[in-house]
């Protein structure tokens, strides 16, 4: 999962795949918050997920996303 | 003083095929390619190679709707043709003014197609800042560093010469010394050519303004930008001056949505020449609103018979849009683009395509061949859908 995620947030963020590790913080990948929106949008596309607002504010580094993506898609 | 200028069009990516092509009398109009399926428009005057990414990054791109890029890359011609760039105080305090007959389409029709054609529940979540109308202003704030006032307006094809007149306003009250002015669009969208369709105004053949066998407009895209600032700010920087905005009309007819009214027209040019200080005698070109259709081009020479009485005779009236095609918003701006280097160099640009004289359209077109012609005093129409009506007027420059 997180070689997919990678690949979606290399997308949108001025970063390589290999850049994106679990416990990097994703302000430190170029992510602001309107490219936030766009990875979440990328995220759900890729995943075909829907990420609920309130979960936003918990995701400060590639692992909560991965950890969200897990509990959202069971 | 008009001190930079700017162009993105079928004529060309910046100003100097812009103008080498209208005195050439060379028209930009071709089939469309691929044809638009379900669409009857089967021409237009679209951009010749133009490519997003020999200009932005991908990064800018995803913010940048295509009306949004035409305005930015004009507007950074106009500043470098003016001898400015980006930090200088002179740009930093500068206004905006960009008019755009249809904003950020080419968003929010991607957007609807996703929405109603494949049924997707989410659209992406740049689509309001991309694709708001103001967005061309706000970008070229962003992508030149400008913090003066900055704002789009939006009057149908009048937009740019609108946008130009609010500069000269902010101008001449003292709130600004400088002032990047014009207008964008981009229109070949689906939703825009079906609607164009659907009003039956469009030819399939090419515009042939004022000619006996015209049958209609034909749709463009582009930007027009003008730098504008004080004579006293020009020459106290040593700018190079093209040509003088020496005043400007504007009326509104209260008469119909879609047909052009002799009477607003009259009004508008009357005050131009009012305004600046001109007598109907001292005209010697106008770039003509000219769309192409049967009722804009019999209205308009009317109306310029009306007010210039005998001398309308002796005036040279072309239409540029034979050749960068009515562009909307952006036409207008184009135009007085066109009209500026018009003044400057001492050539008429043609009516391009023209065949034949109607009767009903008595003037002197220029017809197909550019005229060297001293112009002291021009003006560029513009009468937009609504009946706004919206007319520049452009003085030879001498120190």
């Amino acid at each position: 999962m997180l070689n997919k995620v990678a690949e979606t947030i290399a997308k949108i963020a001025p970063c390589n795949v290999e850049d994106v590790k679990s416990e990097t913080k994703l302000i430190d990948l170029g992510i602001d918050s309107l490219k936030a929106v766009s990875v979440l949008f990328e995220l759900e596309e890729a995943f075909d997920i829907e990420i609920p607002n309130e979960l936003i504010p918990s995701i400060v580094t590639v692992n909560d996303i991965l950890q969200n993506l897990g509990d959202i898609s069971r | 003083m008009i001190t930079g200028l700017g162009s993105v069009s079928a004529l060309g990516l910046n100003v100097s095929s812009f103008w080498d092509e209208l005195v050439a009398g060379r028209p930009a109009i071709k089939p469309l390619v691929p044809a638009v399926d379900g669409v009857k428009i089967s021409v237009g005057a679209v951009l010749p190679d133009y490519q997003p990414e020999d200009y932005f990054s991908t990064d800018e791109l995803s913010l940048l709707d295509r009306f949004s890029q035409l305005a930015v890359v004009a507007s950074k011609e106009a500043i470098e043709d003016a001898g400015l760039s980006a930090g200088d105080k002179a740009i930093t305090d500068a206004a905006v003014i960009i008019g755009s007959g249809c904003g950020g389409k080419h968003t929010d029709e991607i957007t609807y197609e996703r929405l109603y054609r494949q049924n997707s529940s989410r659209v992406h979540p740049l689509t309001i800042p991309k694709g708001m109308p103001s967005a061309a202003a706000s970008m070229v704030s962003l992508h030149l560093g400008i913090t003066g006032p900055a704002f789009v307006l939006s009057s149908a094809c009048a937009s740019g010469a609108h946008a130009i007149i609010q500069g000269i306003s902010m101008i001449k009250s003292g709130l600004v010394d400088v002032a990047l002015v014009g207008a964008t669009d981009a229109p070949f969208t689906y939703g825009l050519l079906k609607s164009w369709d659907a009003i039956r105004v469009v030819s399939n053949d090419t515009c042939r303004p004022f000619s006996f066998d015209r049958d209609g407009m034909i749709l463009g895209e582009g930007a027009g930008m003008l730098l504008l600032e004080t004579e006293e700010h020009a020459k106290a920087r040593g700018a190079k001056i093209y040509a003088e905005l020496s005043g400007c009309g504007m009326t509104s007819d209260a008469h119909h949505i879609t047909r052009p009214n002799v009477s607003g027209i009259v009004k508008a040019m009357g005050k131009a020449l009012e305004h600046a200080a001109l007598n109907p005698g001292e005209v010697d070109y106008i770039n003509a609103h000219g769309t192409a259709t049967q009722a804009n081009d019999i209205a308009e020479t009317e109306a310029i018979n009306r007010l210039f009485q005998g001398h309308a005779q002796k005036l040279a009236v072309s239409s540029t849009k034979s050749m960068h095609g009515h562009a909307l918003g952006a036409s207008s701006a184009l135009e007085v683009v066109a009209t500026t280097l018009a003044v400057h160099h001492g050539i008429i640009p043609p009516t391009a395509n023209f065949t034949r004289a109607d009767e009903r359209c008595n003037l002197d077109y220029v017809p197909n061949k550019a005229r060297h012609q001293t112009i002291n005093n021009a003006l560029s129409n513009s009468f937009a859908f609504g009946g706004l009506n919206a007319v520049v007027a452009l003085k030879r420059y001498s120190t």
